[in-house]
């Protein structure tokens, strides 16, 4: 008998009860479905931190002040002074007023406004849609211009273009000058799309804003990143007499702890997954010994017909290996379904299927019917053809 | 030389002082080509008898050649595989596999023996029109009568030729009608060239067969023949 003749007859031996083969396989099917969905879920979460990671770029490095008064100010003019040295490709110090009244016309609505320099467009990995970005003369004369992000722009012109027009920021008028393309991504809170962007000496003045918070650093390549760490961090220490008051975070190191904490979530996730597959194997062990007491009389039936202890062992091992296997691609169906149904329910989560975890969570179903099975089959195919025909 | 040959078969259930003897010093050889019928009450020890010839039990001592194979240190698979090729079993309650047709269960033995797809399908088609169930191959044992399903069984125990064709009161699920086609049909079997031995509580059923072993308390008390023992013939088989 051919392996296609085996399956076929173990399938219809298993659909003799189909209530009980469906209750059988409900643990390797929630155990399987479990396992593409939560790994299709962190896949989606490390895809999603690593596009933000290359949207950033590599070389990012942020400072934040986290002191008060003069002993840990930082000049404009000396911190630019860095940006000759070669590990350095640019700097962006940054003031922020956050939550800004902004009025244009008749509309009036909150947004964050960030004072910089001309660095940080290329910094941020922005682009200019309309107009221009700051430039160094705006600084320089203290021009009051101001950059749109491009969710800032639809709120208060929609779909005009809004160069050229005067907005109110907080009671100063500011001349919009440029509107930048959308970025999506945000990082450390900060989104580029809902912030207005005016020169750094206007925002200190006209808000009197005092001392830079963050500056936002590129190192001159990846290489450059550690060099550029260390000479920022001797900088700051020599500066302020002490390294408190002031961090160095390193984006790359960053966003490798976020995935190394979200690798090891998923994968404790999965450990629990396979515990129900583990359970599912138990429980279809447990129906096979049933249906091996059940069918004591047939197994004596074909003993006395002459099958071997192999036949039988082949018989009810398969049957076992397609109740598994039947419940993996039933659960890899539902998995896929989850999956794609997931970021229905929640839009913060990306999902990200993919062939090779669903070949695995096959296979491992079979494997747990094989394990599982190996002993009612084994039973089954030691049981003395006198004993079992004289079962009733 | 027999087709079956015991000697000194004894055969007991349990150990030690509480050990039961079912069979005591049996010594029996049946002729190719005869048709026996071995009759005694119940506990009489013929279905130990029956297990024993059958290849389903072991004796506790004794010798059993059956067609020139001695069985004394064979196998679970060895005795698995001349049940198959050697001995075609006729159960009192038929023992059809109530999930099979009886096509699928006429070629079970021939699964077993490693007979491929298309040739064991018309295998058990034709030895299932020779026996008059030829509309009957794709129904359900739950479909047939007693009568039918007991020639389906008939047709299994034939499937693969075998040299003795074992019968455990073949008629006993059967009303005296079907029972008495039954037997007919074993008749004629015989007749074909088969060697047929018969276990059965009821003299009248007896009758029907060349030799009577009455069998009691463990042993042969009576050994009688109804008709000459066949000449020696070249077996055939009843579809050839």
């Amino acid at each position: 008998m051919n392996a296609l003749e085996l399956v076929a007859m173990a399938m219809r031996a298993i659909m003799g009860n189909p209530l009980r083969t469906l209750l059988t396989m409900l643990g390797v099917i929630i155990g399987v479905a479990s396992v593409v969905t939560l790994v299709s879920i962190g896949r989606g979460t490390t895809a999603k931190i690593e596009e933000q990671y290359e949207n950033l770029g590599t070389n990012l490095l942020v400072v934040n002040l986290m002191g008060n008064g003069r002993a840990t100010q930082l000049d404009y003019d000396e911190l630019m002074e860095l940006e000759l040295l070669p590990e350095f490709e640019a700097i962006s110090p940054t003031v922020v007023r956050g939550n800004a009244n902004v009025k244009f016309e008749k509309t009036t609505e909150t947004f964050n406004v960030v004072g910089t320099n001309d660095r940080y467009i290329s910094i941020m990995k922005a682009e200019i849609e309309r107009g221009r970005f700051i430039v160094p003369a705006d600084s320089e004369f203290r021009n009051t211009v101001a950059v749109l992000g491009s969710e800032v722009a639809q709120t208060l012109f929609g779909n005009a273009n809004p160069v050229g027009q005067q907005i109110n920021i907080d009671g100063i008028v500011f001349t919009v000058v440029g509107k930048l393309k959308e970025k999506g991504s945000n990082i450390g809170g900060t989104s580029v799309d809902s912030s207005i962007f005016v020169p750094l000496k206007t925002a200190q003045r006209a808000y009197r804003l005092g001392g830079i918070r963050t500056t936002y650093i590129e190192a001159a390549d990846e290489n450059m990143v550690e060099t550029a760490e260390s000479t920022i961090t001797q900088f700051l220490t020599y500066k302020f007499k002490s390294s408190d008051g002031f961090r160095v975070l390193n984006q790359s190191e960053l966003l490798n702890a976020r995935k190394t904490a979200s690798n090891t979530l998923t994968n404790q996730l999965i450990s629990v997954a396979c515990i129900s597959l583990l359970v599912g194997g138990i429980g279809i062990m447990n129906i096979m010994l049933v249906t091996v007491s059940e069918r004591t009389r047939e197994i004596g039936i074909r003993k006395s017909i002459g099958a071997k202890r192999r036949h039988i062992l082949t018989q009810f091992l398969t049957e076992a290996v397609v109740l598994s296997g039947l419940g993996g691609l039933l659960g890899l169906a539902l998995g896929i379904a989850v999956s794609m149904c997931w970021p229905l329910f929640n839009p913060q989560q990306t999902t990200r299927l993919s062939l090779d975890i669903g070949v695995y969570a096959f296979l491992f179903s079979l494997l747990v019917g094989v394990v599982f099975g190996l002993y009612p089959a084994n039973k089954a195919a030691r049981l003395r053809p006198i004993d079992a025909l004289r079962f009733d | 030389m027999g087709m079956i040959e015991l000697t000194d078969i004894c055969k007991s259930y349990g150990r030690g002082p509480e050990s039961v003897q079912v069979l005591k010093n049996v010594s029996l050889t049946v002729t190719r080509g005869d048709f026996v019928a071995i009759v005694g009450p119940s506990g009489s020890g013929k279905s130990t008898l029956m297990n024993l010839i059958g290849l389903l039990d072991t004796p506790t001592s004794g010798t059993y050649v059956l067609d020139g194979v001695a069985t004394q240190h064979l196998s679970d698979n060895q005795l698995a595989e001349l049940r198959n090729r050697k001995i075609g079993f006729i159960f009192q309650q038929f023992n059809l596999l109530p999930r099979l047709t009886a096509l699928e269960n006429v070629e079970l033995p021939l699964i077993y023996a490693g007979v491929g797809k298309s040739e064991r399908k018309e295998r058990a088609k034709r030895l299932l029109e020779s026996l008059g169930l030829g509309e009957r191959i794709r129904h359900m044992p739950n479909q047939l009568s007693g009568g039918q399903q007991q020639r389906v069984a008939i047709a299994r125990a034939l499937a693969l030729s075998p040299s003795l064709l074992l019968a455990d009161e073949p008629t006993g699920a059967l009303d005296s009608k079907t029972g008495a086609e039954v037997l007919e049909l074993m008749i004629r079997l015989n007749e074909q060239g088969n060697t047929i031995v018969l276990i059965t509580h009821d003299p009248n059923i007896a009758e029907h067969a060349r030799r009577i072993v009455s069998i009691r308390d463990g042993q042969i008390v009576d050994d009688r023949r109804n008709a000459p023992e066949p000449e020696p013939v070249a077996k055939r088989v009843m579809h050839a």
